[in-house]
């Protein structure tokens, strides 16, 4: 039975206690939501771009920076962040040796891609809808190697399936491709791509999976090793509400056969203190016992926001005091409202956003609004809408722009988000705003 | 007024030179002599910011003129694919029109509809239609509406105005898009062109590359028509709708410009601007390096000062050209090295060689290549000989050269007909007025009736980066045969196959790269064209004494920016009448 009290952290928030502990798995998601540093009379539907910080967290950010400025500590130690990245690692589901706190998924997917083994010739094959870092990456990569990039289109709409993802990834390999490059939730269309089909696709031809998690963490309680990725990167300030400037970054850095068993590709780490200044690091491991600690070699950078690191992992506490699990349940279960407010309030086929395959749906919602369709490629009108919502009614969300196969036009979309500080009189406001809005400009 | 570092107000301009400059139409602009003028009252979405040391990168970065940004991803201008550009529009643009009217987005699509006339089209042309969607539907279309007539301008307004471009659309007034069919990223510098820029509705009333133009111009850049004698002078004024706050790039310095045409030479030319009668030269650039000792534009990459160009559909001895064992001839017979000493001997400031590539040293897509190794490019009159003895032309034969009677062209001319003449080729040459012989070679017909059979052409960067198109696709690619592009009618479905698959592979440099070295050797070996001199240019053009802030654009064949410079207190009275210039400076 739960007893209400204070807690020590955050002052004069009652929760549910459990043998002298808070006990946030139990705590409402009002209570929950009060966690949060919201901008009271606002509502935030734009966690895709930036969640919203916890009051300890940014406590957190706060009283670190202070501990270690002006001290004469020794500050590289704590700049691995070796417990931090034990912990976050566990939450996903790996070790501490394959995971990274970075500073952006950007960062991550840079230090992945150009730590990837490419020659001339390789192929990469991606999307058109990959986040812009991702895009740039690899062409950086054309441009200094001489790899080639192919990429895909990705269906839109609500009748998408799983399947056709998968095979117009597989219609694209050739004997060429060393790299699936895709996304775990695609932020243009919201996309939550079948990962663990394509991580088998990918090994069933032998290639390397490099995944952009920026929306993953916080959204999802997946286990990275069971998904069979090879390298992801993902953001710490977007649905896990760490502070901006944080990110992960995770490595494969063992086998275990059930999930990939593909040899641990070859892999340069670059920005690294540790790497060997002579010689090579002993042969990456075949089995599930790591031979060396890659994490290691791509944590230590010199110094580093010790501050924003213990902060995200503060996140990353909470998200686990709440329980990963049921967050997910909720964001998604949020996001399924507003996914059909959206559907009756601008017709199913207003959505950009799978519907139907439930396995492809995300807390991401991106829909064309207006009542024109040719308004959706109109990027002034869709964002005036936007910017309508945030000046004349305090409501958060932005607008994405993508292509559509088939199409010759690039497309833009409303796009929300839920996230476990939303309710659903977040929602109804903002889809009845939308709609009203959406009328009158239309 | 003074002279300084700082623009002063005041005086009157003075260019001379010998060159056309009744052809200021933008929608039909192919020549760097016009483009300097045309940007005096026509303005584009994007141009080049003047610099005074060429070796800044923004010397040949396109920036915004009448747009607000160059789109990029991070101002949502271009997607992942590059294949939507979004523009929008500077506010305060103004025609000068009574009562000044707002530059707007239905400015632009009339402007990206009026190059595609059927009447007078640009050599850039095939950039635009190999570009934006559904933009070779439109010009075919506008093409066959009028194949067996002269179309009235009335009739041209007629069917731009009843007829879309798919792939370019309005969003509103100050906003819209390109759509494009494959990512092309060289487009803001096409957009850069003169070709593309804006026109009023009042060019509806206007046949396009009508010589009469410049009395029509309706400017929106910093000045404005104010005289024209066809075929003698043009006299510009400042423009009374133009704002300052609203143009980036362009001034006002200069209360009255004066460009005045006569049949002069190069050396003439020079002459008046070093005894003060004239400011600038026009129509032919003079560099110099006296003065600051500016360095050559080393770093940007050279300039095909000259190739010949073969008429390959003239029906002239037996349509020996269209043969390429005949062209292969002619190609031996020329003596590159001694061509280049011509150029040199007339501009010691700049560094010319033989060239052998068509895609010069310093470009992207430049290869060393040597397609008639003869004598180190001292050319090999024998095996030209030989070539047109094997080929059923033991006696040789005759063509017909034509050249702009203008620059130094002349002299290379004549230098080419006597080494055609040595290997048995007989040359007629004939110099054209530079006003007639652009008409001549635009036009197709000229080509199939033999009217010429040989011709000198320059391959200038209309920009500098990621730029092969310049050098292969505008002089070599079949399509629309009307302009200054593919002059001489030119068809090699390998040519056109491997320049599809350069322009398709744009986003990957090294598969484009190779399309498009393997199109210039193509060609090359076809004997399509034959390179004869390229140049290192001079950063410095010789300016009169009294002239402050003369900075060469480089995508503009170095001519000078008029509009940013200013003069010094040295200026003759404004307002002389053209026919006392004209006497002073005539020959």
């Amino acid at each position: 039975m739960s007893q209400v009290a204070h807690t020590t952290d955050v002052d004069d928030i009652p929760f549910p206690v459990q043998q002298g502990k808070r006990d946030l798995r139990h705590a409402s998601w009002e209570r929950i939501r009060e966690l949060f540093a919201l901008t009271p009379g606002a509502i935030h539907l734009n966690t895709g771009t930036i969640g919203a910080m916890p009051h300890e967290v940014l406590d957190t950010v706060d009283r670190v920076t202070r501990e270690w400025t002006g001290g004469l500590m020794d500050i590289y130690p704590p700049s691995m962040y070796t417990e931090h990245r034990e912990a976050i690692g566990r939450a996903f589901g790996v070790d501490q040796d394959e995971m990274v706190i970075c500073h952006n998924a950007t960062e991550g997917m840079a230090r992945i891609v150009h730590g990837l083994d490419l020659h001339e010739g390789d192929e990469v094959v991606t999307t058109t809808h990959e986040c812009y870092s991702v895009l740039s990456n690899f062409n950086l990569v054309r441009n200094r190697h001489g790899i080639s990039m192919k990429t895909v289109t990705l269906p839109s709409g609500p009748d998408v399936r799983a399947e056709d993802i998968v095979a117009l990834f597989e219609d694209a390999i050739t004997e060429r491709t060393k790299v699936l490059a895709f996304a775990a939730v695609t932020l243009f269309t919201g996309t939550m791509m079948p990962m663990r089909q394509l991580c088998e696709l990918a090994q069933r031809h032998g290639l390397i999976t490099v995944v952009d998690g920026a929306l993953l963490p916080g959204m999802l309680d997946c286990d990275l090793r069971a998904l069979g990725v090879d390298f992801m990167s993902c953001s710490g300030s977007k649905f896990q509400c760490g502070p901006l400037g944080t990110g992960l970054l995770y490595a494969r850095n063992k086998i275990y056969p059930e999930y990939n068993p593909l040899p641990l590709p070859t892999f340069w780490p670059i920005i690294s203190t540790w790497y060997p200044m002579m010689g090579s690091p002993p042969p990456r491991t075949m089995t599930s016992v790591e031979s060396d600690n890659m994490g290691d070699y791509l944590q230590s950078a010199g110094s580093a926001s010790i501050a924003r690191g213990a902060a995200l992992a503060k996140a990353c506490e909470i998200w686990d005091e709440i329980g990963r699990d049921r967050i997910e349940r909720r964001i998604m279960e949020l996001g399924d409202y507003a996914r059909e407010r959206i559907a009756t309030a601008f017709g199913e086929k207003s959505l950009y956003s799978p519907h139907e395959d439930t396995r492809l749906r995300s807390p991401l919602i991106a829909f064309h609004p207006f009542r024109d369709p040719e308004d959706a490629w109109n990027i002034k009108k869709i964002s005036a809408f936007v910017s309508r919502l945030e000046e004349e009614h305090r409501i958060w969300v932005r607008w994405t722009e993508f292509d559509v196969p088939g199409s010759p036009h690039q497309h833009y979309a409303a796009r929300i988000c839920t996230h476990l500080f939303n309710n659903r009189d977040d929602i109804d406001i903002a889809v009845d705003t939308m709609a009203r809005l959406a009328g009158e400009m239309s | 007024m003074t002279a300084g570092a700082e623009p002063s107000h005041g005086g009157a301009l003075r260019l001379y030179g010998n060159d056309d400059l009744d052809h200021l139409d933008p929608s039909c602009a192919s020549r760097a002599s016009a483009t300097q003028l045309i940007r005096l009252f026509h303005r584009q979405l994007f141009t080049y910011e003047p610099m005074a040391d060429l070796r800044q990168w923004r010397a040949i970065e396109p920036v915004p003129d009448i747009a607000t940004a160059v789109p990029s991803m991070y101002n949502a201008g271009v997607g992942a694919s590059h294949l939507t550009y979004v523009v929008h529009l500077r506010p305060g643009v103004l025609w000068d029109t009574t009562p000044p009217r707002v530059v707007t987005t239905a400015d632009v699509i009339r402007g990206v509809k009026r190059l595609c006339n059927p009447v007078s089209r640009p050599a850039a042309l095939p950039y635009f239609t190999s570009t934006i969607r559904g933009l070779a539907e439109f010009c075919d279309g506008y093409a066959s509406a009028f194949s067996d007539t002269h179309p009235s301008a009335a009739l041209l307004a007629e069917y731009q105005n009843e007829h879309d471009i798919p792939g370019v659309f309005a969003l509103d007034d100050e906003t819209l898009v390109f759509e494009l069919v494959r990512p092309a990223l060289d487009f803001v510098n096409i957009l850069a062109l003169p070709c593309a820029s804006p026109v009023p509705a009042e060019y509806d009333d206007l046949v396009p590359g009508e010589a009469d133009f410049p009395r029509h111009v309706v400017s929106n850049g910093p000045y404005r028509v104010s005289r024209h004698v066809r075929g003698r002078e043009i006299r510009l004024a400042p423009n009374p709708s133009w704002q300052p706050d609203s143009d980036p790039v362009g001034r006002q310095h200069v209360p009255e410009i004066t460009v005045t045409s006569a049949a002069v030479s190069r050396r003439q030319v020079a002459e008046a601007v070093r005894a003060g009668d004239a400011d600038l030269p026009w129509g032919t650039r003079i560099t110099t390096d006296e003065a600051d000792g500016s360095p050559r534009a080393e770093h940007l990459g050279d300039v095909l000062r000259s190739c010949l160009a073969f008429n390959v559909v003239s029906p002239n001895a037996g349509g020996a050209l269209a043969r390429r064992d005949i062209r292969m001839a002619a190609c031996y017979a020329i003596d590159k090295a001694a061509l280049a000493k011509l150029y040199a001997s007339e501009d010691s400031a700049s560094a010319y060689r033989a060239a052998h590539s068509l895609i010069p040293e310093g470009h992207d897509a430049h290869q060393e290549l040597t397609p008639f190794p003869a004598l180190n490019g001292r050319g090999d009159p024998e095996r030209s000989g030989q070539l047109l003895a094997i080929g059923g032309y033991p006696r040789g034969l005759t063509l017909t050269m034509v050249y702009r009677d203008s620059d130094v062209d002349p002299v290379v001319a004549r230098s080419c007909a006597d080494n055609l003449r040595e290997a048995g080729i007989t040359v007629r040459l004939e110099g054209l007025a530079p006003a007639e012989y652009h008409a001549m070679l635009a036009d197709p017909r000229n080509a199939r009736s033999g009217r010429w059979d040989i011709t000198l052409l320059s391959l200038v960067p209309e920009w500098y980066h990621q730029n092969a198109r310049v050098f292969v696709q505008s002089p070599l690619q079949s399509g629309p045969k009307r302009g200054l592009g593919n002059v001489g009618q030119y068809h090699n479905p390998r040519v056109d196959q491997l320049i599809q698959r350069a322009l398709d592979m744009a986003a990957d440099p090294t598969e484009s790269r190779s399309a498009w070295q393997e199109a210039e050797r193509v060609a090359l070996d076809d004997a399509a064209l034959l390179p004869l001199v390229a140049e290192t240019p001079a950063a410095r053009t010789l300016v009169g004494d009294s002239v402050r802030g003369a900075m060469a654009i480089p995508a503009w064949d170095y001519t000078v920016s008029l509009s940013q410079l200013w003069l010094a207190d040295t200026v003759p009275p404004v307002g002389e009448p053209v026919e006392a210039v004209a006497a002073r400076m005539s020959p």
